[in-house]
């Protein structure tokens, strides 16, 4: 008999957000559609958006035809509180080197959210299944990997941030049996990082729903929008660059006195200045219809974060055909649309004003720029393809 | 060739237009300084500034000395004193000079930030009142490189090179006419949040050890600041408050300077419409 896949993720649910999240949530669809036994773990909060108390009910549920099971949350332990252990691990024996361990990255582990119960089941039921564990910084996926042994892969959505560079994290990636990268830069920075044999990590990718489709002309007509239409998507904080992107776009407003409008969906909120609102449309929390549709009705997308393991806001927007604006620092997205040729990049903001000035001049160009990145899309981002070679990960290794 | 169209590498460079640009950002600046020079309010905040930068620094370590035989003796006593108890004061003064370093850096940004945006508002006077001695329609600047809108919808008979590199080429090449952009308020965005990070300086860190004799001396430690927290809990606490009150003024600051900056970009954008 197969063992059961486990994919172990802080939150799961039909209204949990994040990239990780929904990659997850894909993923586990994807494999369940290739027959293969698998099942969803997660703690019964709603995600990292929201207060670490109960949301969803614990125990047995199925979303999107996949089994999940919930297990109690276990609230976040910020400073000035001990490092903390769970107690899966404390009666299991702790991990050789674990006095090396600073202070402060064992602190960090236990100010984020997590499931003692969750981890006490992956201790109990280690020999009947392999796990996932997602994404790489949550406790979730430190102690899950050391219960795990042999039977625990990572997929870790890593990026090149300072965490990363934790002994814990490195100790974790050495653990693991093989970690499962969304891109060729993700699984080049997990080796270079960590100093791993290159069959440790296998880029497995990441996959977007390619039957969306949206209607920009609708949307464009429902917020009577005229001219130039930029978007962005995603988590609007300082790790994902959304202040640089509105500092570039208030100077090469006021440098142009182009009409443009920035549109924007999400759930989070962010502190925009009233006189922003001139090219600013924020519409917070929308359906998945008018997201697509926002996407459809953009001139170019706006990528400024530099850290991201796949993008999916990314590859979404080239599903409509839109081209993309992306931050060169990331080699991610650069790469991405190097590989792809669905747009340009940028390094400061003078090369953000020049990129937006070409794109914004030439409608021929954006189509054909947004018709390189759907092309692309349609080639790689098949969740079925995904899923096989997730597998394939899990089997062979 | 229109407004609309881009301009490719190979555009002429409009030598008159960049000059006047020259012009009036150079008259700007001179205006600015020579009003600098004379404004009380501005060399009273630089002074101000610079005794921040003095005063920053706190220090734990101030000489301990004495003239008369008593008071040198007391002033070892203080010495055996304070050498003695570094282990519990020094990770105190530290966590609050982190803080005070990333305030004071706050504040010097919010300073450079207060002076850009004056001189932006200079340039945009400086522009309106070209404006107004010259006939014919503002050409939209302010004195910074600024130029029409580029954005067009329709089809543009215009031949792009092809290629993620080419094209990329071609803006690396237009992006060395852009003028240069500081923005101020990213460092301003760092500083607050190392601010943010040391606001709460903690007395109560864990003292622990790692071999018999560590772990024996940070129990004498923990007794010692058990014994000790009478006098220096209420520093800290009263020091954590003025911290507190800092970061909220700091971030209400920096919350004013960005719908101010806001506010002036909108001016720019609209003379940049006419």
């Amino acid at each position: 008999m197969r063992d059961t896949i486990t994919i172990v993720v802080p939150w799961f649910g039909p209204d949990t957000a994040g990239g990780a999240e929904t990659q997850a949530r894909q993923l586990a669809v994807a494999i369940h559609a290739l027959g293969e036994p698998i099942e969803v773990w997660a703690s019964n909060g709603r995600d990292s958006f929201s207060a670490p108390d109960p949301y969803y009910a614990t125990g047995p549920d199925v979303v999107d035809g996949v089994a999940v099971r919930r297990f109690p949350i276990t609230p976040p332990r910020p400073a000035p509180h001990h490092p903390y252990v769970p107690p899966a691990v404390l009666h299991r024996g702790l991990p050789a080197g674990w006095l090396a361990f600073p202070d402060h990255e064992l602190r960090l582990l236990a100010s984020l959210a997590s499931s003692d119960e969750l981890l006490e089941a992956v201790a109990a039921e280690r020999n009947q299944r392999r796990f996932i564990f997602v994404p790489y910084p949550f406790p979730t996926s430190f102690w899950g990997t050391l219960l795990a042994g042999e039977r625990g892969y990572l997929l870790p959505c890593l990026h090149d941030e300072p965490y990363a560079r934790y002994t814990t994290y490195r100790w974790m990636f050495h653990h693991t049996r093989r970690a499962l990268a969304n891109s060729p830069a993700e699984r080049a920075l997990a080796l270079r990082l960590y100093n791993l044999p290159p069959e440790r990590v296998v880029m497995a990718g990441e996959g977007i729903d390619l039957t969306s489709r949206g209607d920009g002309a609708v949307f464009r007509q429902r917020h009577g929008l005229a001219g130039p239409v930029l978007r962005y998507a995603g988590r609007r904080d300082a790790a994902k660059n959304f202040p640089l992107l509105l500092m570039y776009l208030r100077e090469y407003w006021a440098r142009r006195g182009t009409p443009l409008k920035l549109v924007l969906t999400g759930r989070d909120t962010a502190e925009i200045p009233p006189p922003l609102g001139a090219i600013v449309l924020d519409l917070g929390d929308v359906s998945l219809q008018e997201r697509h549709d926002a996407y459809a009705a953009a001139d170019v997308f706006i990528q400024p974060s530099i850290h991201e393991s796949f993008s999916i806001v990314l590859m979404e927007s080239w599903l409509q055909g839109v081209p993309a604006l992306v931050n060169a620092h990331c080699d991610v997205t650069r790469e991405a649309v190097e590989a792809s040729g669905g747009g340009l990049s940028f390094d400061g903001f003078r090369e953000f004003a020049a990129a937006l000035d070409i794109l914004l001049a030439d409608s021929s160009l954006r189509r054909e720029l947004g018709e390189r990145g759907r092309a692309w899309v349609l080639e790689h981002c098949r969740w079925e393809d995904v899923a096989r070679r997730t597998v394939a990960a899990l089997r062979d290794g | 060739m229109n407004a609309n169209e881009p301009a490719t590498s190979r555009d002429p460079v409009d030598a008159g237009a960049l000059l006047e640009q020259l012009r009036t950002d150079v008259r700007a600046r001179r205006a600015a300084a020579i009003r600098d020079a004379h404004d009380p309010a501005r060399r009273a905040l630089q002074r101000s500034l610079d005794d921040i930068e003095i005063t920053r620094v706190v220090s734990a370590h101030w000489p301990l000395t004495g003239r008369t035989v008593p008071e040198k003796i007391i002033a070892l006593v203080n010495k055996v004193v304070r050498r003695y108890l570094r282990w519990y004061i020094n990770p105190i003064v530290e966590q609050q000079n982190a803080f005070n370093d990333a305030a004071a850096r706050a504040l010097r940004l919010l300073a450079e930030s207060y002076e850009e945006l004056a001189g932006q508002v200079a340039l945009c006077r400086a522009g309106d009142a070209e404006n107004r001695d010259r006939p014919g329609p503002a050409t939209g600047d302010s004195g910074r490189g600024e130029h029409a809108p580029p954005h067009t919808n329709s089809s543009t008979p215009v031949s792009w090179p092809s290629g993620y590199s080419a094209l990329m080429e071609l803006v690396r090449a237009r992006a060395l006419r852009e003028p240069e952009a500081r923005f101020v308020e990213l460092e301003l965005h760092d500083a607050l949040a190392q601010a943010r990070l040391h606001r709460r300086v903690n007395a109560h860190w864990p003292l622990t050890g790692r071999t018999l004799l560590e772990r024996m001396a940070a129990l004498h430690n923990r007794i010692v600041r058990q014994y000790l927290r009478w006098l220096i809990n209420p520093i800290v606490e009263q020091q954590n408050a003025a911290n507190d009150a800092l970061i909220a003024t700091l971030e209400h600051l920096a919350g004013i300077d960005a719908a101010r900056r806001a506010e002036v970009a909108a001016l720019r954008a609209r003379k940049g419409d006419v």
